[in-house]
């Protein structure tokens, strides 16, 4: 028989994980509609390439990411050093590894969600606003933006709810450091495998409310948009 | 006022096909282009828009070049309204945002929206002024396209089939604004239409297009024949009147006893008669039965 738990519920984990995720979300969005507007415009060279680069996060194992970024953000790295000398501070084993780390989990849900929104609006809407004097980039904010934004919204919190989630790339990339790096995802895990299961299924919960929440959002606010 | 004339020389191949081949130019006022489908009429527009590219030749209004070998003027410098035959009406915006949409934002924003509303009014849709095209009908969609188009001050105005999916009443109506605007604006207006009654009602000049060439040019009774005869380039070419008619024996403006012999659409000499429209003075084309 087991003693009833006396400690209390960290809540931690669960505001660093809402806080990545949040700027991640962020960084996803404004990354991965520019990116999906790269690959939506026919005249990109290597389309397929760049498009299969910027996918695979979504089908490579969370330790082969872990070690790219580790490669190319860590201490020794030329864009680690750089950081640690503007900033102060390292990218790796912090919680901005952990931002990066979630970044490259929402980036490809983004992605995949604006491009195909900045794909499907129509071509002669476009093509007006060119002929009333709109240039290419008015064009994309005043006519193609607005138009894609519930592919954009979709993408958006797809990508949050899967930043939300991350839990390999980040083990690699930020560590498990209680009260530093220690996100609801790794938290559920350090108190399953120290037989609190009691506060990771509570976070567990909590995780998962949020998440079809968010999800839920999304689909009463696209819903509205396309019945605009 | 008299604007530029525009001249366009060009050939567009598409495919190791000439899709559009032609030496053309469009002088102030009102230039039917008729033909069959393929023929290369959209292309022409969007050419002159700068929506296609032109493998050779030269597109010029006035003096100023917009394209040749050296040279392609981007579509948003031209200052050419073109109203789509699907309208492409902005969805997300009311119809003062659609109308206010083309208009030199050097203008304060409270003065462009009055701009629009008076556009609005004068084509007969203040009362949309607020709404999206969404809760438009198709005749309501053809006025704010219009307002649109020409509320941007253009060099050039162009119509791919703008009123194709309109009722003859409204059809009549809107033909007679159309006339009215650029008489106002004095541009070239480019009209594409496979309805011969609004080619007649409505044009100075009329083009015949077919494979991509031009196979008739001039006046609308040179290129379509006067009211029931067969089109002049038919008539000359005296080979198979009856097929030659066949583009026009589905078109309603045609049929005998039609809007043109109905007196509803009126022949050249008198369409310019002004008529109050809508409260506003204006040159247009209706004769009320």
């Amino acid at each position: 028989m087991t003693a009833p738990q006396t400690h209390p519920m960290d809540w931690g984990p669960l505001w660093l994980s809402l806080r990545v995720a949040s700027i991640a979300t962020v960084i996803a969005v404004l990354l991965g509609v520019a990116l999906a507007a790269l690959l939506a415009w026919r005249k990109t060279p290597a389309r397929d390439l760049l498009d299969a680069i910027l996918s695979a996060p979504l089908v490579m194992p969370p330790t082969v990411l872990g070690y790219y970024v580790l490669v190319m953000l860590g201490r020794h790295s030329a864009l680690g050093k750089l950081w640690r000398d503007l900033f102060g501070s390292d990218i790796v084993f912090t919680e901005t590894g952990a931002v990066v780390a979630a970044t490259i989990g929402a980036l490809p849900m983004v992605i995949k969600s604006a491009r195909t929104a900045l794909e499907g609006v129509d071509r002669t809407l476009i093509a007006a606003a060119r002929t009333l004097g709109a240039g290419p980039l008015r064009a994309f904010f005043t006519v193609t933006l607005p138009l894609a934004a519930p592919g954009v919204i979709a993408g958006a919190a797809l990508g949050f709810a899967r930043a939300l989630g991350d839990f390999g790339v980040t083990l690699m990339v930020a560590g498990d450091i209680p009260g530093q790096t220690q996100t609801a995802s790794l938290y559920i895990y350090d108190e399953i495998q120290a037989n609190r299961d009691s506060d990771a299924t509570t976070m567990v919960v909590l995780m998962t409310l949020i998440a079809v929440g968010a999800l839920y959002l999304v689909n009463v606010l696209t819903r509205r948009d396309r019945g605009r | 006022m008299a604007g530029d004339a525009l001249t366009v020389a060009i050939a567009v191949v598409r495919d190791g096909v000439r899709a559009l081949d032609v030496d053309l130019t469009f002088a102030p006022g009102i230039t039917c282009v008729v033909g069959p489908s393929g023929a290369g009429k959209s292309t022409l527009l969007g050419a002159i828009a700068g929506l296609v590219q032109p493998t050779s030749g030269r597109i010029a209004l006035g003096a100023r070049t917009w394209f040749d070998a050296r040279h392609h003027e981007p579509i948003h410098k031209r200052r050419v309204a073109y109203v789509f035959q699907r309208l492409a009406l902005f969805p997300h915006l009311t119809a003062v945002g659609n109308v206010t949409y083309g208009m030199a934002r050097t203008e304060p924003r409270a003065a462009r929206a009055d701009r629009a509303r008076h556009l609005l009014e004068r084509v007969g849709a203040v009362h949309l002024s607020h709404r999206r095209p969404s809760t438009f009908s198709g005749g309501e969609a053809q006025r704010v396209a219009l307002a649109r188009a020409l509320a941007m001050a253009p060099s050039v105005v162009l119509l791919d089939e703008p009123f194709s999916a309109l009722d003859r009443a409204l059809k009549i109506q809107l033909a007679g604004l159309v006339r009215g605007l650029v008489d106002e604006l004095g541009v070239p207006l480019v009209y594409v239409t496979h309805s011969t009654g609004e080619a007649r009602a409505l044009a100075d000049r009329a083009i015949r297009l077919e494979h991509g060439k031009v196979v008739a040019e001039g006046s609308v009774d040179e290129v379509l024949g006067r009211r029931g005869e067969p089109h002049g380039v038919e008539a000359r070419a005296a080979s198979a009147p009856v097929a030659a008619r066949a583009d026009d024996d589905d078109d309603e403006d045609d049929d005998g006893g039609g809007e043109d012999d109905g007196g509803v659409l009126v022949a050249p000499a008198e369409r310019r008669r002004p008529v109050d429209l809508e409260g506003t003075p204006m040159p247009e084309i209706i004769r009320r039965r």
